[in-house]
């Protein structure tokens, strides 16, 4: 299936474009946490969307912190950065250099953590829309809480025809602790299609 | 400003409750809100027109150009939080302190110009309210652990007595799930079953006390655990009481071990009776109360006849079961309302209550009966035993529990000294009798006795049955007092075994008796011989041995004038060492004779390995022969197998000329008892003897 939409060529062109993204967002990280951050990009996968694919994407992960960021413009869906169990909380706490007692996030916990995931999405958003040279423009993100199932059930609803799943698997290297989260991007079959298309014009000038 | 007509759009955004302020690609402040500029403490031309970075020193300026960058190139929105960039504008509240910000980024398009707009939101107050939230959390977080994996239960219930909140230790102890619990009475759960302790429970609680006690409960399965509750009121600030929190600790455990340790230290662990110290300690508590009681307390010493023979003889293995087996015939024999005690070796004590004296004297006789119609097995041995049992009552001349477990004691030793298997009572009256019957007093007065030279010797015929033999005297010893008194050797001798003295006793006897024989050696030829009784502990006495040999042979006296006799039970005790006395004296002449045949172990067996030559049969065969079939049998069959062991036979306790008479029937050699004479002075033989010849 993903072999018919995104050839080898298209995957290593986006692989690189997350890579310089993450690159940047670990960048903006460490500036601000005065810690070193590293974001490993290994591998992209796209598969076509169901609450289902969605769950198997995110494996056995009974509780999530999803952040949610809605982009529109030349490319449209919805990406998510999600963390399963307690990734999300063992982050911040890191970042905030909190004691690890308690096992729910706290307001200010939950904005950091959606700031967090915004430079991440943003870095890779920006990136594309720069280097493809189109135009994206996104939301105020928003922090979800819950199953795989609560969180992508009502999603899909939203997701426009026949949408696919861009799933970016990554890993937070920080000092003591390195982190596994997922970077999901919602695209209907139209949008994806327009990513393509934008992928063969950048191969065509540069190769 | 945009535009400088004051639109709709303008009042509301000058009257926001946040800050907003429009930035270009180039930095440049392109617009602001009423809100931002009082909060940055500018005026409105002060920034339009200005660069943000040149108007607020930043302390991370990466950031914001960042998220301005994005949003004016890219339409990108951002979020940046207060927990990373608390003050990320110097901004100041009416009362100048500093305002923490969350600001919301996002990108706007005018006039084909992407613009990039700031909302700052003034969010100290959350943000104190969340971190105050936080750490009540936390806190509340390490209390739940602790209440989670608290060894201890603990339950928290309302007014009503209904429980509302539980720990897992709780449901643990119960058996029962948290959703069964909740809801449920914690008086009926916990099974503070009686309702006036439930009643001072609850009487203590809402009078704002606490209350703290030891229960008994039950789980689901039935089983039984002992916890101490703490039972704590929750005042609220105005003092009313709405919930209560209960604590228990389990300590069942703790309780059983308590409860051994204070068995163990009141009871005697061979018996399972209880010791001599609990025993004090209950006729302690019997005395105190004695005055108002209407019932009759009775204290009784009771201690096991020849016991000492039977552990010599089994081992302590066997003694220890005696004690048992006698141990469990008295328990049997007196209901739960009467108090037994093992008091040490074979003595034992009872606390008797009852409604008359008579009636407990008699019980207590019973059971010297009980105990000799008992027999005890050990191996292939069967013992009859017997109990000598001093009584003593308790009334109001008694001071303490010393004075009480004494009387019974000496009472006891006077049942002793009467033979045993039988009851004295305790008299105050012959108190200086009592005194007398002390063991030490007793021990004193041998001993006074041996260097005073105070001690007598008597002697009683033994009487030919049969004729052709000629007549011999045991040779007896008797305590002269100062009063000239002439004591019987039943008061002395058991304090003087007791005292290990009897030794020293037969070495009186036998220096006295030889001395007495050399002097009238030539007056003596009527008489076969004279008998000298060794006691248990003279048979292990090889010094004694070598003296009675060189007394022999100093005085010069035919060895065949001499006979010993020894008990049955005292040579059996150390077989060995009795057989080689024995016969080393016999070698050198002296006659043995075996005391009191038949009323000890009563083994035949016996007479095969010690070498005797004469057999007294045991006066309670001999008393009542005439009337006792079975008594007939048994001289009758001791005398026969005697004559086949070859040696010659006494029958003791000759009362009459009756006895006498069916005694020489029967075939036994010789008599001896008050029918036949009794015992006299010994010097009075030089006369005696000529009547009886």
């Amino acid at each position: 299936m993903n072999q018919a939409l995104l050839s080898d060529e298209h995957n290593d062109t986006l692989c690189e474009l997350f890579n310089i993204g993450m690159g940047r967002a670990a960048n903006s990280l460490s500036e601000m946490v005065h810690e070193e951050v590293i974001l490993s990009v290994p591998q992209l996968n796209t598969v076509k969307a169901s609450p289902t694919s969605l769950a198997l994407s995110l494996g056995q992960s009974r509780y999530l912190h999803a952040i949610e960021q809605c982009f529109s413009g030349d490319l449209s869906g919805q990406a998510y950065l999600v963390f399963d169990d307690f990734s999300g909380v063992d982050l911040v706490r890191q970042l905030l250099g909190e004691s690890a007692m308690c096992q729910d996030l706290g307001e200010l916990e939950q904005e950091t953590l959606t700031e967090v995931a915004n430079i991440i999405l943003n870095a890779c958003f920006c990136c594309i829309a720069e280097v493809l040279e189109c135009d994206i423009e996104s939301d105020v993100p928003l922090l979800l809480k819950g199953t795989p199932n609560e969180l992508f059930h009502l999603q899909f609803s939203n997701a426009g025809l026949a949408p696919y799943l861009l799933t970016v698997s990554m890993t937070f290297q920080l000092p003591s602790k390195s982190i596994k989260g997922q970077v999901s991007i919602l695209m209907a079959t139209e949008s994806l299609q327009k990513l393509i298309k934008e992928l063969e014009r950048f191969s065509l000038i540069y190769t | 400003m945009l535009d400088k007509e004051q639109t709709l759009s303008d009042i509301v955004l000058n009257n926001a409750q946040c800050g907003l302020l429009i930035i270009d690609s180039d930095y440049l402040v392109v617009d602001s809100n009423s809100w931002f500029l009082n909060a940055a403490g500018l005026s409105p031309d002060g920034c339009l027109g200005e660069k943000i970075f040149t108007l607020f020193a930043f302390e991370q300026p990466k950031t914001l150009k960042r998220v301005i960058d994005q949003a004016c190139q890219y339409g990108m929105a951002s979020v940046l939080s207060s927990s990373l960039h608390p003050r990320l504008f110097p901004l100041k509240n009416r009362h100048h302190q500093p305002i923490e910000q969350l600001c919301f980024v996002t990108s706007i398009k005018y006039s084909g110009r992407r613009f990039c707009l700031i909302q700052v939101q003034d969010v100290t107050d959350p943000t104190a309210r969340e971190k105050k939230l936080r750490h009540i959390t936390t806190q509340l977080d390490k209390c739940s652990l602790a209440l989670k994996y608290s060894p201890s239960s603990v339950a928290i219930f309302n007014s009503d007595g209904l429980i509302e909140f539980i720990n897992p230790k709780f449901s643990e102890m119960t058996g029962l799930s948290e959703s069964k619990i909740l809801n449920m009475n914690y008086f009926s759960l916990t099974c503070i079953s009686s309702y006036q302790l439930e009643t001072e429970v609850w009487a203590l609680l809402r009078d704002g006390q606490e209350w703290v006690g030891e229960c008994l409960k039950r789980n689901i399965n039935g089983q039984e655990y002992w916890t101490q509750d703490h039972i704590y009121p929750i005042q609220s600030h105005d003092g009313t009481i709405s919930h209560y929190v209960a604590v228990q600790n389990d300590i069942t455990q703790l309780r059983n071990i308590t409860h051994e340790i204070s068995f163990k230290s009141t009871h005697d662990s061979l018996t399972g009776l209880i010791n001599r110290q609990e025993f004090e300690r209950v006729v302690t508590a019997t005395v105190a109360q004695a005055e108002l009681a209407t019932s009759n307390y009775l204290v009784c010493f009771l201690n096991i006849d020849k016991f000492k023979l039977i552990n010599d003889t089994c081992g302590h293995a066997g003694g220890d079961e005696l004690l048992y087996q006698f141990a469990t015939i008295c328990q049997s024999h007196f209901d739960k309302s009467h108090v037994i005690a093992r008091l040490g070796g074979d003595e034992f004590a009872t606390l008797i209550t009852s409604d008359d004296s008579e009636s407990a004297i008699r019980r207590m006789e019973a059971l010297i009966d009980t105990i000799a119609s008992f027999r005890f097995r050990w191996g292939e041995s069967v013992f009859s035993l017997g109990v000598s049992i001093g009584l003593t009552i308790i009334d109001e001349t008694i001071k303490n529990t010393d004075d009480v477990i004494k009387q019974a004691e000496s009472a006891c030793d006077i049942a002793k000294d009467f033979g045993g298997n039988r009851l004295h009572i305790y008299q105050a009256d012959d108190k200086d009798l009592i005194q007398r019957q002390g063991d030490t007093y007793w021990a004193a007065k041998v001993n006074q006795a041996l260097e005073a030279d105070s001690f007598v010797l008597f002697a009683q015929p033994i009487i030919p049955l049969q004729q052709q033999d000629k007549i011999s005297f045991e040779v007896l010893v008797r305590l002269k007092d100062q009063s000239g008194q002439v004591i019987a050797p039943g008061l002395f001798l058991p304090a003087a075994e007791r005292f290990n003295l009897s030794h020293k006793i037969d070495k009186w006897v036998i220096d006295h008796t030889l001395d007495w024989l050399a002097n009238h050696e030539h007056e003596l030829s009527e008489i076969d011989h004279l008998a000298i009784n060794l006691s248990g502990l003279s048979l292990n006495n090889h010094v004694l041995l070598a003296h009675i040999i060189q007394a022999i042979e100093a005085r010069k006296i035919e060895p065949s004038k001499i006979s010993f006799e020894i008990t049955e039970t005292a040579a059996i005790a150390n077989l060995e060492q009795a057989q080689q006395f024995i016969d080393v004296l016999r070698c050198y002449g002296c006659k043995f004779s075996l005391d009191d045949f038949g009323s000890g172990l009563s083994s035949f067996a016996y007479l095969k390995n010690l070498k005797v030559d004469i057999l007294k049969i045991d006066g309670m065969f001999v008393k009542d022969i005439l009337n006792d079939v079975i008594d007939e049998a048994m001289v009758r069959s001791i005398n026969d197998i005697g004559h086949v062991c070859g040696m010659k036979t006494i029958a003791e306790f000759v009362e009459n000329a009756q006895v006498k008479q069916r005694l020489t029937e029967i075939g036994v050699d010789f008599g001896q008892g008050y029918g036949l004479g009794k015992p006299m002075p010994i010097d009075d033989i030089l006369l005696s003897k000529l009547d009886v010849a």
